[in-house]
């Protein structure tokens, strides 16, 4: 299809992404066999002495990796359903909007936070989710609270998995807006014929339509279920809600870099990447399975 | 780059002090000889030299030839404090250092306090380690097994200076004995001054005034002015908008915890977070003791009735600051020095503010409270960097240029707020029991018992500040935040107080036990639900179980056993 000249223009187009995954994501891996050691960062890799698995055992009989074991899965997959369900809805409620004009402002609105960064977010949830901040004092309107959101460990999580679909819907919304332009008008024209109306044209045409781009984003999705956003909750959680807010990259940060056990927080990482691997691969099972969706 | 350059001196140097100890019995006989008796070119003229003999002493005597130094550091975020025209990397202390040793500082890196650590962790692990650098107990071990620092034991006695031997004597020799591995003494160990534990309360007397409210000497006094001021609107703007007792995401924390409720612990009888000895001689860890879960009741009752904010587990200290810095808060939990952070910034902010310290008893009316380690980190050299002593010069200038000592000049009146930045290695190897000492001069020189004339350049500096404060109260933040530490509340200090601390063989241990990050994160997060409701107070017997179970009673065990 392309000329060999072209070919090699866009190969040099996606050089330097796979540079930075090669030196980001496939060169630490090879630092992995810290977790194999008593690792001295003085001594380095070559002069630290081998422990064998005592750093794998350790971990497993450790309450606090289970914990975040456990965290990690539940506010993922949490992630995940939220965020695709309210794309879906999303993108099905914009698309009914016949104003062009009105549509294009409304997505430009809901997709611009997933543009900013945890950072400034956080900053921002901290104030509005304050004791004296807009959510309480508009909750106090209907005699509820004030609720302690960032404190409290048993709404804690439910803040990081709604602040996060606020965060992504948008974004997460585009590709399934794209599949709904991709739909045959002619089917709704039919169906007008028939008498359908818009729920109906909704239920029938239009989800139908888009369900193989569901299923394919949410197989997809299978392989971030470790994936629980550092960055997010490290910038709003604090001790009082480690017991359901801690995460298994919050807690390799915590002892790998803060409190000096490399080897420990490396064991972790390395079961992390370990299950990862296994979930990519299921998830990349289910994509061809139930989506038809193939790489190689 | 540099460092291939280096290699071949460096390797040299670490040759000859195989040789050198393989062959000689005293560690004195090691040391290369002394340049004391030859002044060469150095930055310090010959008649300055004369006139002042100390410098000819081994403890500052300048290097024969400018040499290089390399450091690192933190405290970018401050920078802005610095005088006009003057930076971390270039200030006439720093300047006086470099003239007075005949040395060349410069910094590979210049980071915000922050990071410091996790940038300092990365240049260990890339073996690119600056010349002269802090480090904690665990690096101080880790960088000695990989025999990537120098052993200091020779140059200890010849180089530190007079104060500093004798703060390290004082302090019982801990200090030394903590930095000694196998024998030798790998790294220069810090002298905290221990006034910095004790948690007194900061309550703003114009408020008690105005509400007829006598000061606090109980917890039950504490909490009454607390409430207080929530109800009655102290600061009379007519809003319910005043705190009662702020906190922050550390309840607990020895030393020098802002808005910690330590006293509150240690007016119950409890020191948690301390492992001590009971009257059997036994170590047991303070956390797991029935007087802290009596506290532990008593500090959630009071959150449930509103007395503590309500969200002081998820505010740092910058936060809770921010209450009392802007007239929000009128009591605040702090060691002696909090007039000069933050509340220099609240009489900035409202002249009126007339913050006051006063000690909480405990339920036998005696002063007891949790005291930190005498020593907790240590300045370590490079191997191979071709003058150790160097380090231990540069800290015998620092402490001179602190207090005034040996005609050390005095440049900054803001100096308490600015040291850190200005040296080059911020440091301290205090006197254990300096500021109380001082506090004690400076109330003698008042009643006209002593002659200022005979304090040092910095005590004379202080004590003038403290008597225009006293003169025009709170018309300078700066002259008002040394009367309120450096006097008023180091005076309560000295008054004299009962101290639990840390068995220094107890502290070894835990620094190194694989364990005890997940010990310590549990008893944080279960402290912390207790206090704010989230947990039944009864939870802690749980809690003390699952600490035992979770390698904790193994831990008490071995420190037992040594």
């Amino acid at each position: 299809m392309f000329k060999d000249t072209d070919r090699l223009a866009y190969y040099a187009m996606i050089l330097p992404g796979l540079v930075l995954l090669f030196a980001f994501t496939f060169v630490p891996l090879f630092y992995s066999v810290i977790a194999f050691q008593r690792f001295n960062p003085a001594l380095g890799i070559q002069g630290s002495p081998w422990v064998g698995l005592d750093n794998i055992l350790y971990m497993f009989s450790l309450r606090d990796a289970r914990q975040v074991f456990f965290n990690t899965v539940f506010i993922a997959t949490m992630k995940m359903i939220f965020v695709l369900l309210t794309a879906v809805a999303f993108a099905l409620l914009l698309n009914e909007v016949r104003f062009l004009r009105v549509r294009r402002s409304i997505q430009t609105m809901v997709y611009l936070p997933h543009f900013l960064s945890w950072v400034i977010l956080a900053g921002i949830l901290r104030t509005i989710l304050a004791r004296d901040g807009m959510v309480n004092d508009f909750l106090a309107l209907f005699g509820i609270g004030p609720i302690y959101f960032l404190g409290q460990p048993n709404i804690f999580p439910w803040v990081i998995i709604f602040s996060d679909v606020w965060k992504e819907f948008g974004f997460e919304a585009i590709v399934y807006l794209a599949a709904l332009t991709a739909i045959d008008p002619t089917l709704y024209e039919v169906a007008e014929l028939d008498g359908a109306n818009r729920f109906q044209k909704m239920r029938f045409i239009s989800i139908p339509g888009i369900a193989p781009v569901i299923v394919l984003v949410g197989c997809l999705s299978i392989g971030n279920v470790l994936n629980a956003g550092f960055d997010q909750i490290f910038n709003l959680y604090s001790p009082i809600v480690y017991s359901t807010g801690d995460i298994i990259d919050t807690y390799v940060y915590r002892i790998g870099l803060i409190q000096g056990q490399y080897s420990l927080g490396t064991a972790v990482g390395l079961f992390k990447t370990v299950v990862a691997l296994l979930l990519i691969g299921v998830s990349y099972w289910a994509a061809g399975k139930y989506a038809n969706y193939r790489i190689f | 780059m540099g460092d291939r350059f280096l290699l071949k001196p460096m390797l040299l140097v670490m040759l000859l002090g195989l040789l050198l100890s393989a062959c000689t019995g005293p560690p004195q006989a090691a040391q290369p000889a002394a340049p004391a008796d030859q002044p060469t070119a150095t930055a310090v003229p010959a008649d300055v030299l004369a006139a002042q003999p100390w410098r000819l002493t081994d403890p500052y005597s300048p290097l024969p030839e400018r040499a290089r130094l390399v450091l690192v550091k933190g405290g970018q975020e401050n920078a802005s404090l610095m005088p006009e025209g003057e930076s971390i990397e270039d200030n006439r202390a720093l300047q006086y250092i470099e003239d007075t040793l005949n040395v060349d500082i410069t910094f590979a890196w210049v980071v915000p306090s922050d990071s410091f650590s996790d940038k300092l962790n990365l240049s260990i692990a890339s073996g690119d380690i600056p010349d002269v650098m802090i480090v904690d107990p665990i690096q101080l071990q880790q960088l000695t097994e990989a025999g990537a620092i120098e052993d200091l034991t020779p140059y200890i006695e010849k180089y530190a200076n007079a104060d500093i031997l004798e703060n390290w004597a004082q302090t019982e020799g801990v200090a030394l004995q903590a930095a000694t591995i196998d024998g030798k003494i790998m790294g220069i160990p810090n002298v905290q001054p221990q006034a910095d534990a004790p948690i007194m309360a900061w309550v703003r007397q114009d408020w008690l005034d105005k509400l007829g409210l006598q000061g606090p000497q109980t917890v039950d006094d504490i909490v009454a002015i607390a409430r207080a001021f929530i109800e009655q609107d102290p600061d009379g703007n007519g809003v319910n908008d005043t705190y009662g007792l702020t906190g922050t995401l550390n309840p607990v924390q020895v030393p020098s915890n802002l808005h910690g409720f330590d006293a509150i612990f240690n007016a119950y009888g409890a020191f948690p977070e301390l492992f001590y000895r009971n009257a059997e001689g036994q170590i047991i860890y303070g956390s797991l003791q029935p007087e802290t879960k009596e506290a532990l009741a008593r500090l959630a009752e009071l959150y449930k009735e509103g007395v503590i904010d309500p969200e002081f587990a998820t505010k740092n200290t910058d936060k809770s600051n921010e209450i009392v810095v802007g007239g929000r808060g009128g009591i605040m939990m702090g060691p002696w020095w909090v007039p000069w952070w933050p509340l220099a910034d609240s009489v900035n902010n409202d002249p009126n503010a007339d913050w006051q310290p006063f000690l909480i008893k405990d339920k036998n009316g005696n002063y007891t409270f949790s005291m930190g380690d005498y020593t907790y980190s240590f300045v370590v050299v490079k191997k191979g960097y071709p003058h150790p002593e160097i380090a231990l010069k540069i800290l015998n200038v620092q402490n001179d240029l602190s207090y005034g000592l040996n005609d050390a000049p005095q440049y900054y009146p803001n100096f308490n707020e600015i040291w850190t930045l200005l040296f080059p290695i911020p440091f301290l190897i205090e006197q254990p029991y300096v500021v109380e000492r001082m506090a004690r001069e400076y109330k003698a020189a008042l009643d006209g018992e002593l002659d200022p004339a005979t304090f040092s350049e910095a005590m004379k500096i202080e004590f003038d500040q403290i008597q225009q404060d006293i003169a025009a109260p709170r018309s300078d933040s700066s002259n008002w935040a040394v009367r309120m530490a450096r006097l008023d509340a180091a005076l309560l200090l000295a008054g004299g107080y009962d101290e639990v601390r840390t068995d220094p063989t107890a502290a070894r241990i835990v620094a190194s036990d694989p364990t005890w990050p997940a010990l310590k994160k549990l008893e944080e997060e279960t402290f912390l639900q207790i206090i704010t409701g989230a947990r039944s107070v009864d939870d802690f017997d749980a809690f003390v179980t699952e600490w035992n179970n979770s390698g904790g009673a193994a831990l008490l065990e071995k420190m037992n056993q040594e």
